[in-house]
């Protein structure tokens, strides 16, 4: 089944059960004895005592493998770079976010679904960010999706980069962007430099092929070609002793493109990707994605202090389920398709000020819907909409080490609804390696087509006040500790009652980055969130603590790669109610760089001891929970030719 | 039950404990330290004209910009330059790089970098940056391959009257002479 409607404040009774002493023990101690160590490896270190020539010829740990964050971003940003993909053997996009301090992902074996900041019901989430590719915004235009999964535009292989932005953005990237941004930086062609080849096997009866081809040539520009195709059989599913089993769930495959091109200024980004999977309970059922884009992006210097950027873009998306031989009529089938103009100015003609204003024109020329089943009325609904924004911000530098950030948009659809989203952030910098940054702002989310087709929703314009304060300290070089506390408080929910739903949340989140001379790195974080409705419930599928630990380290220099994983997830509420038991899976990867040269071999192992755990679903019914894969494996082996 | 938290106990205790084993196999530094290390050896090899150790008895070696060196430069803090002592200067305003040694830019702002620019012309300052776009200096730092390589722009070097030593010269990736 598709998205379905909201049902986030459905009033629950339980609170969260503390099943989390001994992991919280374990993070602190290794949190302790990790800062400790930063402090004696970096006065171990004084290269200045060496001879030039022998510094030219060592290694460097760029700061962008610590991760750098987005500029501006007065947020707590979590970053996930190709390395971190590799090490850990990550294969969709939904692996990665997974590992994201915060964030949480519950599937149906159809689709995933994105929870985090106390926001969690299955489908809500992922409606309420913005995923960008390559500053493309990726969700539909009829169910308002972001998808995760095989579903998703691009191979894993192909990203540089993902960051995660929590917080309202809608200031910076309009309505979606209600609770948060997660940004995708592909690769560009000389990060292939040749062609590769990719073969992968895993548990499932699962194989994926993939050939990239990248190149850079003298005149600078670069050309990127990926193609690949993906299948699964599924899995057989015993539900419970009434429904008995269910076989082939999550069959699925997809095919895959993707061309990015640039050249000077310009640069051209195109995917496709299809995906048929079965649905789970409803034998010969299919339901099929389909989702592409081209965007064209031009970027110029209009002068040393005034800068321009134009960006063009066209997409559609396609949904069509049918309901096998039982139900021969029955069918959902919903289309879309949009296009957009978006231009900006960046100037630095005054000082001490970054100032931009940009204007966008989005025209979602088709969205439409039609579905039929036996006994119910048909369904049949075409609408359409224009949305036009207008945008600012200034980055001001007051001092040296304080600068302030205001953002402001205006968005305007349809000419009847409209909503303005302000935001304002300070950034102080008592020292090097220490940054507060506090941070206000309201972010909008207008309803989706999906919404307004719902006859009994009462669809409104949803607002969030969002609050938050982040320190960020570098302990070293090397290390470095972010911390953040937040309330956000969402009000004017679309309900099916009278009354707006309204959800508040606070929460706290830590983190620790650490990365070793001698290519060890680790990620500890933990989050803690608190999050009630209206009538002083916790809502479904919210956790109150999520921590994670990531460790990879070489075995044999580079050759060889160990990557560890820890997800810990606290006990949470049904759609009922009732409580779902916290769940701790391990992840292993092992990854083989040139061993044999121009070969790689990555396999993972994935909940490697093979703990038995079940994500929430959406709504109740007889399947509250579907139970998660136990012990899985997956092998890739890959080939360069240069 | 006892499984589910044993486990990740036993592996994070594990984990902690091969953190001591790693760390001193160094080879590899970060970033911002051996950026730290090469000012430090741009600023050996280098020789100033007479009028320019005039200011005082210490060498200042000044940053400018976005910090994301850290404490990294501020160890260089005391080191000694040819019988000078190293000062870590971090300017506020362009109008005080006059009286650097030695600068590393980092400035994103094009209006600022154009002032501090107009305030250093022919001084006999050592600029050093990044290579990015932007930012020109005359000494340009280049991450390659997981080393940090460096081109020297031997003709604003010349013109600030600036003597760089024959193996400086040698261990640059690029000399760019007019």
């Amino acid at each position: 089944m598709h998205s379905l409607p909201l049902h986030s404040l459905k009033p629950t009774v339980r609170s969260c059960q503390k099943n989390f002493r001994l992991l919280a023990v374990a993070v602190a101690c290794g949190l302790y004895m990790a800062a400790a160590q930063a402090q004696d490896n970096a006065e171990a270190l004084d290269v200045t005592q060496r001879p030039f020539e022998e510094l030219l010829n060592t290694e460097i740990i760029t700061a962008a493998q610590l991760a750098h964050q987005i500029s501006g971003a007065a947020s707590a940003v979590s970053i996930v770079t190709a390395q971190d993909i590799r090490a850990y053997g990550y294969r969709t996009l939904d692996d990665i976010l997974s590992s994201m301090r915060g964030l949480h992902m519950a599937h149906d074996y159809s689709y995933g679904y994105l929870g985090g900041r106390g926001y969690s019901n299955p489908g809500d989430y992922a409606g309420r960010i913005t995923l960008l590719v390559d500053g493309y915004s990726a969700a539909d235009n009829f169910f308002g999706q972001s998808y995760f999964g095989q579903d998703a535009f691009l191979d894993v292989e192909l990203i540089e980069r993902v960051e995660y932005i929590p917080g309202g953005g809608s200031s910076d990237y309009g309505g979606g962007a209600f609770l948060g941004v997660i940004n995708i930086v592909t690769k560009k062609g000389s990060d292939f430099n040749g062609t590769q080849v990719a073969q992968d096997f895993a548990s499932h009866n699962t194989q994926k092929r993939r050939v990239t081809w990248g190149q850079k040539y003298d005149n600078g520009a670069e050309l990127l070609l990926s193609a690949s195709s993906y299948n699964s059989a599924g899995r057989d599913f015993v539900m419970d002793p009434t429904n008995g089993t269910m076989s082939k769930v999550g069959e699925e495959s997809n095919q895959r493109l993707f061309i990015k091109g640039s050249y000077q200024g310009w640069t051209l980004t195109s995917a496709m990707v299809q995906r048929p999977v079965s649905i789970p309970g409803a034998p010969g059922a299919v339901s099929t994605d389909t989702s592409g884009f081209t965007s064209l992006k031009y970027d110029t210097e209009l002068s040393s202090q005034l800068k321009l950027s134009a960006h063009a873009y066209v997409g559609q998306y396609r949904y069509d389920a049918t309901y096998g031989s039982d139900y021969p009529n029955d069918f959902q089938y919903a289309t879309g398709r949009w296009r957009g103009l978006d231009t900006k100015l960046v100037s630095t003609v005054l000082d001490q000020h970054t100032l931009m204003a940009g204007v966008e024109f989005r025209d979602d020329y088709r969205q439409s819907y039609s579905e039929n089943f036996v006994d119910w009325a048909a369904i049949t609904i075409d609408t359409n909409h224009k949305t036009w924004s207008l945008y600012a911000y200034d980055d001001i530098a007051l001092s040296s080490t304080l600068k302030l950030n205001l953002g402001l948009r205006h968005d305007r659809r349809n000419n009847d609804t409209s909503s303005t989203s302000p935001r304002a952030a300070l950034t102080y910098t008592p020292q090097a390696g220490s940054t507060f940054k506090l941070s206000s702002g309201i972010a909008h989310m207008q309803p989706t087509a999906e919404h307004e087709s719902w006859p009994d929703l009462q669809y409104r314009i949803e607002q969030v006040h969002t609050n938050e304060l982040v320190w960020e300290q570098r302990l070293d070089q090397s290390t470095r500790l972010t911390s953040s506390v937040y309330r956000y408080d969402i009000d004017q929910i679309m309900s099916y009652g009278p009354d707006a739903g309204k959800l508040f949340t606070k929460g706290a989140e830590f983190e620790l980055e650490r990365r070793w001379s001698g290519g060890s790195q680790l990620r500890l974080s933990y989050a803690w969130q608190l999050a009630r409705d209206q009538d002083d419930q916790v809502p479904m599928n919210s956790p109150r603590h999520n921590a994670k630990l990531n460790f990879s380290t070489p075995l044999l220099g580079e050759y060889l790669r160990l990557g560890m994983e820890l997800q810990y997830l606290g006990s949470r509420l049904d759609y009922d109610g009732l409580e779902v038991p916290s769940t701790t899976v391990t992840n292993l990867a092992l990854t083989s760089k040139n061993w044999w040269p121009n070969w790689q071999i990555s396999l993972s192992l994935r909940n490697a001891f093979d703990s038995s755990y079940a994500d929430v679903q959406s709504w109740g019914g007889g399947t509250p929970t579907f139970a998660r894969d136990g012990r899985n494996l997956w092998l890739q082996i890959s080939r360069d030719f240069k | 039950m006892m499984r589910r938290t044993l486990i990740p106990l036993l592996l994070s205790l594990l984990m902690v404990g091969s953190f001591g084993q790693r760390a001193h196999a160094a080879e590899a530094v970060p970033e911002y330290t051996m950026k730290a290390a090469y000012l430090y050896n741009f600023a050996l090899l280098t020789t100033w004209p007479e009028s320019a150790s005039a200011s005082g008895p210490d060498f200042n070696l000044c940053f400018y910009g976005q910090d994301e060196f850290g404490p990294a430069l501020d160890k260089l803090n005391g080191k000694d330059v040819n019988g000078h002592k190293i000062r870590v200067l971090r300017l506020d305003r362009p109008e005080e790089a006059r009286q650097c040694q030695l600068i590393f830019i980092n400035e994103p702002n094009t209006s600022r970098l154009n002032r501090l620019t107009n305030v250093l012309s022919q001084a006999p300052v050592l600029t050093v940056a990044d290579d990015k776009p932007g930012q020109s200096a005359m000494i340009s730092l280049t991450p390659q391959n997981q080393r940090l390589t460096f081109t020297i722009n031997a003709s604003a070097t010349k013109s600030a009257r600036l003597q760089l030593s024959s193996k400086l010269m040698r261990l640059a990736a690029l000399v760019v002479t007019p």
